[in-house]
């Protein structure tokens, strides 16, 4: 489907979804994984994004296989795509290339 | 034709909260279920700007209307009509309500007539299961609730009760369902991920839509309840929503066996809810009228059903009088509570509106010296079963009224 990207210095950390995984639930457990701590110590997701509207969004039948989705979440650049989250501690947020 | 407008039984595992979580589509909706044909898109779309802007229907110029309509196409109706709320008809471009049995319950129709916008993420809060079963546990507490502690309990309940793999469309459900199907017993990790959810989602969720109080540094929970909720939909099977209510399985001559006390309770107090004139009820011992029984017959009261409740215990009768004073209480006055002669014996009786009926027996003691239950159950006016206990107790019924007026003062007030 995607093709791999090659891995840069700031390669950000990756968490694929499992396959009944929400995209709300990804973002918070990769979130969480990137900054070392419990999910339960950040801030809840809500007060970055409406998550029944995040996981609406990349509802499977509708066609969200090129979906990239970008929004800052503490402190972190989230980037959503279907199948995996991306969690970049990047300052400036550069918008993500669409290759596919 | 025909069935174009009697889908609303297929349609019935789709997200009906989502559906209505938007006052347009209330409004919308509102304007379909007060017509018997359907009507055309355009007549729609200047009606909706009419009710909006409150405005006659001839002040709408082309240009609102031109708007109302491609947000009806393009937005509201595809929505409503993945509910199968309506149906379109796109050769006439017209519409119409279907006949989803929603409709016929009354506290959907009360939300459908709401266009407070204030409404909109209450309903759209109810739209998902595990906020659902967060609510009917919540509820029932008076106190704020350790999250950690709402999260087993909410993980109990998916656990044995299938929480999300109804069959349900909504979105969490869809993905988690198939996974959840054979594991009852909630691990340790799935209690987890359940507070976590909670802490991320849905406990944010409800706290925007003023339902609960969530701190999250104390990490409690509290209730705070919201005029658009429903007991019936908090306890409702994910799938169904509204549709469990009343004359959904209420037709015919089907009656019920409900089979041990938890779903016997459940039953009885989805009854109450449901309650919009009268609820006559019978209790026998005061070990079956919970906390829960009360703050329902507090809320049925309060929408201004008659309760009449009878007991020959007087611990319920005091308990009842004490804290709902509005509730007509009155002792029976034959022994006509002990209906079988055997070892089974009346529990509990609930009528409600004189159409739907539970009757709950109390058999022999089981483990924790707690009598086990059973009741049967029957809806709708010409249900075989409400129509007997209908005749039975009818006469008695009208009679307590002239009974309850000289008990009642009897009574210091």
């Amino acid at each position: 489907m995607t093709t791999e990207e090659t891995p840069r210095e700031s390669d950000p950390s990756r968490y694929r979804l499992r396959p009944f995984e929400l995209p709300s639930e990804g973002v918070y457990f990769a979130v969480a994984a990137a900054k070392n701590c419990s999910p339960l110590e950040l801030q809840p997701l809500d007060v970055a994004i409406d998550p029944d509207a995040l996981d609406a969004l990349f509802r499977s039948d509708r066609g969200a296989e090129a979906l990239r989705l970008t929004f800052r979440y503490c402190g972190r650049e989230v980037v959503v795509s279907p199948d995996e989250i991306r969690v970049c501690d990047r300052r400036a947020a550069e918008p993500e290339p669409v290759d596919d | 034709m025909g069935d174009r407008f009697s889908r609303g039984e297929g349609a019935s595992g789709r997200d009906l909260f989502g559906a209505v979580a938007s006052h347009r589509r209330r409004r919308v909706l509102a304007l379909l279920t007060d017509r018997t044909s359907p009507v055309p898109l355009a007549d729609l779309a200047t009606q909706l700007v009419a009710r909006e802007e409150d405005k006659e229907l001839l002040a709408v110029t082309r240009e609102e209307q031109r708007r109302a309509l491609v947000d009806l196409a393009q937005t509201q109706l595809p929505k409503l009509e993945d509910a199968g709320l309506v149906a379109r008809d796109a050769e006439r471009r017209t519409v119409a309500a279907t006949d989803h049995p929603a409709f016929r319950d009354p506290a959907f129709a009360a939300a459908v007539d709401t266009h407070d916008p204030s409404w909109d993420p209450a309903l759209s809060a109810l739209a998902n299961p595990r906020r659902r079963a967060v609510l009917s546990v919540l509820r029932r507490r008076r106190e704020p609730v350790d999250r950690r502690e709402l999260a087993a309990l909410v993980a109990a309940r998916t656990g044995d009760r299938s929480e999300v793999s109804e069959g349900s469309k909504s979105e969490e459900a869809e993905r988690e369902g198939a996974g959840s199907e054979e594991t009852r017993c909630p691990t340790e990790d799935e209690r987890h991920r359940i507070l976590v959810s909670l802490h991320h989602v849905h406990l944010p969720k409800l706290r925007r839509a003023g339902i609960v109080e969530y701190d999250a540094e104390r990490e409690t929970v509290a209730y705070r309840g919201h005029p658009a909720l429903t007991e019936r939909w908090l306890d409702a099977e994910p799938g169904e929503s509204p549709r469990t209510a009343p004359s959904a399985e209420g037709r015919s001559d089907e009656i019920r066996t409900i089979e041990g006390r938890e779903d016997v309770v459940a039953h009885g107090q989805s009854l109450f809810d449901r309650a919009d004139e009268e609820l006559f009820l019978m209790i026998t011992t005061d070990g079956l009228l919970e906390e829960e029984c009360i703050a329902r017959l507090e809320d049925a009261v309060d929408r201004g059903v008659d309760v009449y409740l009878g007991s020959q215990t007087p611990e319920v009768r005091d308990l009842v009088r004490e804290r709902t004073p509005d509730v007509t209480i009155w002792e029976p006055q034959t022994d006509w509570l002990n209906l079988p002669p055997t070892r089974e014996r009346v529990g509990r009786l609930v009528f409600v509106d004189r159409e739907a009926l539970m009757l709950g027996t109390l058999g022999e003691e089981g483990a924790a010296g707690v009598p086990r239950e059973t009741a049967i159950a029957g809806e709708g006016a010409d249900n075989a079963f409400v129509v007997l206990m209908r005749e039975m107790l009818g006469p008695r019924l009208d009679h307590l009224d002239a009974q309850s007026e000289d008990f009642l003062s009897q009574i210091p007030l």
